[in-house]
C-alpha cells in the first residue's frame, strides 16, 4: 500500500465519521418529532454539529486539498461543483435555524444528512482516488495543512494554581493554541472528571484535544448527554495504537 | 428471575440499575448499540452527582457496547423515510 493510499483511508475514515455524526444527530430530530417532544434541541445540535465540525472541514479542504485537486483539469469541474456544494450545506442550515416547526426542521435536517453524504461520496469515490494515484501528489503533506489550518497549534497542557491541569496555554502569548491533555497519564479514575473539567471551561471555538490509547467513545455519548449538542468531536488520529480527538467548545447559536 | 426486595431508596436505585445495565447490554447485544449507548450515557449522567458507584457501572456498560462497530437496527422502511445506517461509528 502507498503512503497516499494510507492516508486517503485515514480520510476516508473521517469523512465516513462526520457523516455518521450528522446522521445520529439528524436521527435525534427525527425521534424527537416523532415522539411529539420539542425538536429544537436536537435541531440545534445539527447547527452546531455543521458550524462547529463541517463547516471548519470543509473550509479547510478549500485551501488544501481542492486546492491540490483543481490545479488538474479532469477534476476543476468536480472540485468546482463540490464548492457549490459548501454552499449549498450553508444554504440549506439556513433553512434549519428558520424551521417554524418539528416537520420544517426535520425535513431541512433530512436534507442537510443527505446533501453531505452524497458531497463525502463524491470526495472519496471520484476526488481522492485520482489523487491517490497522481505522482505529484503527496497526501500527508496535504492533510498535514489540513490540520494546521483545523488547529494551529496544540500545546501540551499545564497545571493551574490547584495542582490540577489548566485550559490556558502552555505559553502566556499562544492566547487562540488549543490544548492537548495526554490521558494515558493519568489514572482510570480521574480521566473522565479531568476532562469534564477541562471542557468546561473552554471558550467558544477552543478546543481540548484528548490523546488515548482506546477510541473514547463512551466519552463522546457522556459528553453528549451532559452537554448536548456543545461540542464538537473530530478525531484527528483514529489508532490503532494511539488516538487523538478534539473536543472543540461550539459558537453559541 | 428471583430479586430481593430493597431495604431502602440506595439499594432499590442500585438494584434498578443493574436491571438496566442488564437491558442496555441485551439491546446492544441486539443489535442498537447506539441507541443502548445513548441511554447509557443519560443514565449515567443522572447518577454521577448522587450515585457515583452506580453511575461506574453504567459507564463500564458503555465501555462494554462500544468495544464493536456501533449499530442502529434497521427500522421498517416508511417509518421516517430514512433505513438504519449500517455500522456507524
Amino acid at each position: 500500500m502507498t503512503n497516499n493510499e494510507t492516508v486517503a483511508e485515514k480520510i476516508v475514515a473521517h469523512h465516513r465519521s462526520m457523516m455518521e455524526e450528522l446522521d445520529a444527530l439528524v436521527d435525534r430530530v427525527a425521534d424527537a418529532v416523532r415522539r411529539g417532544e420539542p425538536h429544537q434541541a436536537a435541531a440545534k445540535a445539527v447547527a452546531n454539529y455543521l458550524a462547529g465540525t463541517v463547516f471548519p472541514h470543509a473550509e479547510a479542504e478549500e485551501k488544501t486539498l481542492y486546492a491540490e485537486a483543481e490545479r488538474r483539469t479532469d477534476l476543476a469541474p468536480l472540485v468546482e461543483a463540490m464548492k457549490a456544494e459548501h454552499g449549498l450545506l450553508r444554504e440549506s442550515l439556513q433553512h434549519l435555524v428558520a424551521a417554524k416547526d418539528g416537520i420544517d426542521a426535520y425535513g431541512a435536517a433530512r436534507a442537510l444528512g443527505g446533501l453531505f453524504r452524497a458531497h463525502v461520496l463524491k470526495e472519496n469515490e471520484h476526488l481522492l482516488p485520482v489523487l491517490v494515484r497522481d505522482p505529484a501528489t503527496d497526501l500527508s503533506a496535504l492533510l498535514a495543512d489540513m490540520r494546521e489550518h483545523l488547529a494551529p497549534h496544540h500545546a501540551g497542557a499545564s497545571n493551574d494554581a490547584n495542582g490540577e491541569p489548566s485550559t490556558e496555554p502552555a505559553h502566556g502569548d499562544d492566547a487562540g493554541d488549543d490544548v492537548e491533555l495526554d490521558v494515558r497519564a493519568l489514572p482510570h479514575a480521574q480521566r473522565h472528571q479531568t476532562i469534564f473539567a477541562l471542557v468546561g471551561r473552554l471558550q467558544p471555538g477552543r478546543a481540548l484535544v484528548i490523546v488515548n490509547d482506546h477510541d473514547p467513545q463512551p466519552l463522546r455519548y457522556q459528553l453528549n448527554a451532559l452537554f448536548p449538542g456543545e461540542f464538537g468531536w473530530e478525531y484527528l488520529e483514529e489508532g490503532p495504537d494511539v488516538w487523538r480527538v478534539a473536543i472543540r467548545k461550539q459558537h453559541a447559536g | 428471575m428471583p430479586v430481593d426486595r430493597p431495604a431502602n431508596g440506595d439499594e432499590a436505585v442500585a438494584a434498578l440499575n443493574k436491571l438496566l445495565a442488564e437491558a442496555l447490554r441485551a439491546l446492544g447485544d441486539a443489535g442498537e448499540t447506539d441507541r443502548a449507548c445513548r441511554l447509557a450515557a443519560s443514565g449515567w449522567a443522572l447518577l454521577r452527582e448522587t450515585w457515583p458507584r452506580e453511575a461506574e457501572r453504567l459507564n463500564g456498560v458503555l465501555h462494554y457496547l462500544t468495544q464493536r462497530p456501533i449499530t442502529v437496527a434497521r427500522r421498517p422502511r416508511g417509518t421516517d423515510g430514512a433505513a438504519g445506517r449500517p455500522e456507524p461509528r
